[in-house]
């Protein structure tokens, strides 16, 4: 019985490590997605169309990857996260001032399935190479850019009020389920998706504490 | 005897030549991009720094090193504002522009003014001048420069919503117009005569002006007004007379005085209270950032410099 107890402590352990945050889009920095057009993110796509998508890559390869899109940078705009909030709970106005340095890092958003390893990521640039051919030389030119942006910024905040600083944006939507081949046989699959953000935009608002 | 002489007079002079050659440091041809926009800054706290970014197509070079630089200005033909270098920041990751890959190379600089009123300098084709302490120097057209310093700002206002703008003009982003909450945080009614961009190619187009409570990013300009908007149109002689008694939300529409790109920009407010002139200074607030002027080469710059 003592036995039994270590090993489910145990396996709340290492399942507590396992569990991800949830987010409604699958991409922690995206609270929400809206496609301007058709398109699905994967989170919210069911098992079964998840499946449909697998069969278009039955044909066995000898050896490498195989890829099938759902969606190819399919436009789309998102509200993103919360950069800053700061109430003043005080009688007296208060001034701030908050730098905000961007360097464009969290340029892609990058989610793959658990039974993809980490080591997916690096076949991520294989994909847009094949989407590159695809479709044409304009969206190409938009993605994969990294700038550094930084900005001060001072603002007063009213007693018993917050003031929140939040992004918005456009963004280009590309997911599947990929197949990896060896000597015919399937040795791993699993779903990915990956969105790059186009433009962000900043706005700022106050609100009651 | 005699060409046995001139022979090792040769050899050493050879020699020579060969450890010259080596010795000395071959310069690098490094090529500098220059996004030209509408630079603005306004500075209503000291410590506030500008922050000004290029590409270089070489990782390490002078413009990379702290070290290296020896002063920094921003000129135009008139106008001189020495800078203090603050920090470099240089990507990592490269960027590729015509057929080239580049790094981008952030400045970050704070100006070396010592004024103790209000100032404005604004240089409508402005320079970044970059001295080196190898009495080398760049001078890189960076479009214009508008700087504001205030430094007193009155709490009769305050700033309740900000949002701008953008929709795609000539296949750039461009900011057309900016929402903004107004507060009074006085008992008494606040008249406002008068609102300025501060950017120099900016005005605002004050018959346009509505009150608007919110919008969604991605409508045009002419679906909030209702009508055709005419981006580069300046109206003349048009008063303000905006009355604020508890809080406002009104959608400005902006007048570009030339096709510039900007995406950061305060305002100043200017207000009457008691029949008695205030101001109220909004610092300089990011709108946007999008990379697709780095698409267009209508506003890049392209520039060679000898590093040694």
């Amino acid at each position: 019985m003592k036995r039994l107890s270590i090993i489910c402590l145990l396996f709340l352990f290492f399942y507590s490590f396992s569990i991800k945050a949830y987010t409604q889009t699958g991409h922690e920095i995206f609270s929400k997605i809206n496609f301007q057009d058709e398109g699905k993110l994967l989170i919210n796509m069911t098992t079964s169309e998840i499946e449909e998508g697998y069969k278009y890559l039955n044909t066995p390869k000898f050896l490498g990857w195989k890829h099938y899109y759902f969606n190819i940078k399919e436009e789309a705009t998102y509200v993103g996260e919360v950069i800053f909030a700061r109430s003043n709970k005080t009688n007296e106005p208060i001034t701030i001032k908050y730098s905000y340095k961007d360097t464009n890092s969290l340029e892609r958003s990058v989610t793959y399935s658990a039974s993809l390893s980490g080591k997916f990521k690096k076949n991520i640039k294989g994909i847009d190479t094949e989407i590159n051919g695809k479709i044409d030389n304009t969206v190409k030119k938009v993605t994969s850019r990294e700038t550094v942006e930084v900005t001060d910024f001072t603002i007063t905040i009213q007693p018993n009020k917050k003031v929140v600083f939040r992004e918005t944006g456009e963004c280009l939507v590309t997911n599947g389920v990929s197949k990896y081949y060896f000597l015919w046989l399937t040795l791993n699959k699993g779903s990915w998706e990956y969105i790059d953000i186009v433009t962000r935009y900043y706005e700022l608002y106050e609100e009651d504490n | 005897m005699k060409t046995k002489y001139i022979k090792n007079i040769l050899l050493i002079s050879l020699v020579f030549l060969v450890v010259l050659l080596l010795v000395r440091k071959i310069p690098n041809t490094i090529e500098i991009v220059m996004v030209t926009k509408g630079y603005n800054f306004v500075q209503v706290e000291r410590d506030e720094t500008f922050e000004i970014s290029f590409f270089i197509s070489t990782k390490n070079s002078n413009f990379s090193n702290q070290n290296n630089i020896k002063s920094i200005a921003i000129t135009d033909e008139i106008n001189y504002l020495k800078f203090k270098l603050e920090d470099i920041i240089l990507s990592e990751e490269k960027v590729y522009l015509k057929n080239k890959w580049y790094y981008n190379v952030l400045f970050s600089l704070k100006p070396l003014i010592e004024v103790t009123n209000n100032f404005t300098l604004e240089m409508i084709d402005a320079y970044l001048e970059i001295a080196f302490k190898n009495d080398s120097y760049a001078k890189l057209s960076i479009g214009s420069f508008s700087y504001y310093l205030f430094q007193e700002n009155s709490q009769n206002l305050s700033i309740t919503k900000l949002k701008g703008l953008v929709n795609t003009f000539n296949n750039n982003k461009r900011l057309v117009g900016v929402l903004i909450g107004i507060k009074n945080n006085t008992n008494k009614q606040i008249k406002i005569t008068n609102i300025y961009p501060l950017d120099l190619n900016i005005k605002v187009a004050y018959k346009d002006i509505i009150k608007c409570n919110d919008f969604i990013q991605g409508e045009t300009i002419k679906e909030i007004l209702g009508y055709d908007y005419n981006l580069f149109e300046i109206e003349e002689n048009v008063k303000l007379n905006l009355c604020v008694d508890d809080e406002i939300r009104i959608f400005i529409p902006l007048k570009y005085i030339k096709d510039i790109v900007i995406n950061k920009m305060g305002f100043l407010i200017e207000y009457e209270l008691d029949k008695e002139t205030f101001y109220y200074c909004l610092d300089d607030f990011l709108f946007f950032e999008s990379n697709d002027y780095l698409v267009n080469l209508k506003w890049l710059k392209f520039y060679t410099y000898e590093d040694s």
